[in-house]
């Protein structure tokens, strides 16, 4: 009886001691992860939205890579019966300035209420990959009620891009050097007039 | 023993306490990683090529065709004319008659390709045999609807209303009568693009007011409101109205396609079975500033956060109001509702000098950051003892989170 006493008394010490020394190199990784963020060799500085280095800007060309500014917003042109707004995702603003980590991303289109029947639209998302043109059509859902998104955006849909596999498609950026994605995303037809937001998400990474 | 059993206690209590503490900082750096992004909005405006029609209108409306008297079988042809804003649309034109006993009623075609320029669809009436022995007068209804390519119901129509006269009869003799003198109010001065109101108080015997603009008949294209019906004249002709001995009665012009003249004179004549019992008239100038809203690029009508909005609309105001509306959704779909604290939104009108002229300003503020975010519509009326006289719709969208916005 004695025995199994000490033995219980010695488990619950050494299991108290582990648990302890968990948390002590938790704490620590936390630390470092955010030392890491902080004060990493590269020059950037971390904003709001600009947690994961991501950004969403105008299309990025060689001349504007020469020139060293940045095009900053994307470029939108409203039709008669279209629209077309040309856009860059890329991990920082010149080759001195970049996340260091990388990215995964994937890109989703907003749209008002106004359009009351999703189908009445069309979004379509293209990009170019190993000298080919992706088009990927976007399919909508109902922003969900109660959800974040929806006391951002209200009443509306989300469009989402799908790959061939029926997922998400998602995009990487190489982090450690300045990467770029540009796409064009085409919407037309017919609708009341509606608000759109084009959104760039970075899901979790464990 | 009791020192040992105390330290044991101790010792599972911190263990657990321990555990629970690493579950929590465990999940604590996936929460510290946690999800962000940015985003851009615009909005989105295309132009719908949706059909309008100059008598056809959307829930449908009354027109009102001249008497026609059966002298002979000759046809009348009514031209309705279909355009889009932009773009083409099909779809298909129908019309019935209600007592197809005395009319018939044909198109020139049913199936219609609409585009910008308009498309001018010819209504054939016919009398039949019938009404050409008619012996006392017959009102016809002919129903005129269109229905786009594809859809199950009419998005336009109109009912034309002809009264059909007997053959021979004789233009009605001008009335005679002892008049009194009628009161008739209206306002000094009105504008093209909106309304009139009309009020008149009827002598102490009269059925009919019978209602002239500058002496003759109101031009083809008048809309008229009367007793919560709206009739729109398809030919140039005086109104009669039915009305009761004593009888104050108010009515809505709508002169905005017609002939546009620097003033008006509208007479009133009251009649009692044919005879004059009561005259009046008045002068109305046409110079009034109709209201306005200017808007300028789609980036004004988007609120981020607890921002405002701001448009010119025009220095008259007079009788000015508005009512803010969300679209949400519906049962049956989507529906645009109000609320009683106007969602938290501030609409406020002002003077202001803008660009070194004075200028007036409505505001739309979201100040207090809590209107939910949509899709709003402000409706500014001009109301003018009750009737709108015009009214004009401001999209506006309200959205929260650092954005940028084109």
């Amino acid at each position: 009886m004695r025995e199994r006493h000490h033995s219980f008394h010695r488990v619950m010490t050494g299991l108290l001691a582990i648990c302890l020394s968990a948390c002590l190199v938790l704490m620590v990784g936390v630390s470092y992860a955010r030392y890491q963020q902080d004060f990493a060799p590269v020059d950037y500085s971390w904003t709001a939205e600009e947690e994961t280095g991501l950004i969403l800007g105008g299309v990025v060309t060689q001349s504007w890579l020469d020139a060293g500014s940045w095009p900053e917003n994307p470029n939108w042109q409203s039709g008669e019966t279209d629209a077309r707004v040309e856009f860059s995702v890329s991990n920082g603003r010149s080759h001195s300035a970049y996340a260091p980590q990388d990215q995964t991303y994937t890109l989703q289109l907003l749209a008002g209420l106004n359009i009351n029947d999703p189908e009445s639209i069309t979004v379509q998302l293209s990009y170019e990959k190993d000298g080919q043109t992706v088009q990927l059509r976007g399919a909508a859902e109902e922003i969900p009620a109660g959800s974040i998104l929806h006391s951002q955006f209200g009443d509306g849909w989300i469009y989402r891009f799908f790959d061939e596999n029926e997922k998400e498609q998602s995009f990487a950026l190489p982090g450690g050097a300045l990467h770029y994605q540009n796409f064009t995303l085409t919407i037309s037809g017919t609708t009341d007039p509606t608000l759109l937001q084009l959104r760039l998400d970075v899901p979790y990474q464990d | 023993m009791k020192v040992q059993r105390a330290m044991k206690k101790a010792a599972a209590v911190l263990g657990c306490m321990a555990l629970l503490l690493s579950a929590a900082l465990a999940a604590a750096p996936s929460y510290a990683r946690y999800e962000t992004n940015d985003n851009w909005s615009a909005v989105y405006t295309p132009q719908k090529a949706e059909v309008t029609a100059d008598y056809l209108v959307a829930g449908g409306q009354t027109v009102l065709l001249g008497d026609w008297p059966m002298d002979s079988a000759a046809p009348r042809k009514e031209t309705i004319t279909l355009q889009t804003q932009t773009g083409m649309a099909e779809g298909v034109l129908r019309c019935s008659v209600e007592q197809p006993e005395y009319l018939a009623a044909a198109l020139d075609a049913e199936t219609c390709q609409i585009t910008a320029p308009g498309y001018p669809a010819l209504l054939t009436l016919t009398p039949t045999e019938i009404a050409l022995a008619l012996a006392q007068p017959q009102t016809v209804t002919i129903h005129v609807g269109w229905s786009a390519a594809g859809a199950a119901a009419e998005s336009l129509w109109a009912e034309y209303r002809v009264t059909l006269l007997p053959a021979g009869t004789q233009s009605a003799a001008t009335p005679t009568g002892a008049a009194e003198q009628m009161t008739i109010t209206a306002p000094d001065s009105f504008a093209w693009t909106e309304a009139l109101t009309l009020a008149a108080a009827m002598p102490a015997a009269a059925d009919t007011l019978v209602l002239q603009m500058n002496g003759s008949s109101f031009p083809e294209g008048t809309r008229c409101t009367f007793r919560d019906e709206t009739v729109m004249l398809g030919d140039a002709m005086e109104l009669h109205l039915p009305v009761s001995a004593n009888e104050t009665i108010d009515l809505v012009l709508d002169l905005s396609e017609s002939v546009q003249e620097e003033a008006i004179t509208l007479h009133a004549l009251a009649l009692r079975e044919g005879a004059i019992t009561g005259h009046g008239e008045i002068c109305v100038l046409a110079d009034r500033e109709a209201l306005t809203v200017q808007t300028s690029a789609a980036e004004s009508s988007v609120i981020c956060g607890s921002g405002l909005l701001q448009y010119s609309i025009s220095r008259d105001t007079t009788g000015l109001s508005w009512k803010l509306t969300r679209l949400i959704r519906t049962a049956d779909g989507v529906a645009y509702t109000e609320d009683e604290n106007q969602f938290f939104l501030t609409v406020d009108v002002q003077e202001k000098n803008v660009d070194e002229q004075t200028k007036t300003v409505l505001s739309i503020s979201n100040e207090a950051g809590m209107a939910p975010a949509g899709s709003y519509l402000l409706t500014l009326e001009r109301l003018q003892n009750g009737h709108v006289l015009s009214e004009k719709e401001i999209p506006f969208f309200i959205h929260y989170g650092a954005a940028r916005t084109n």
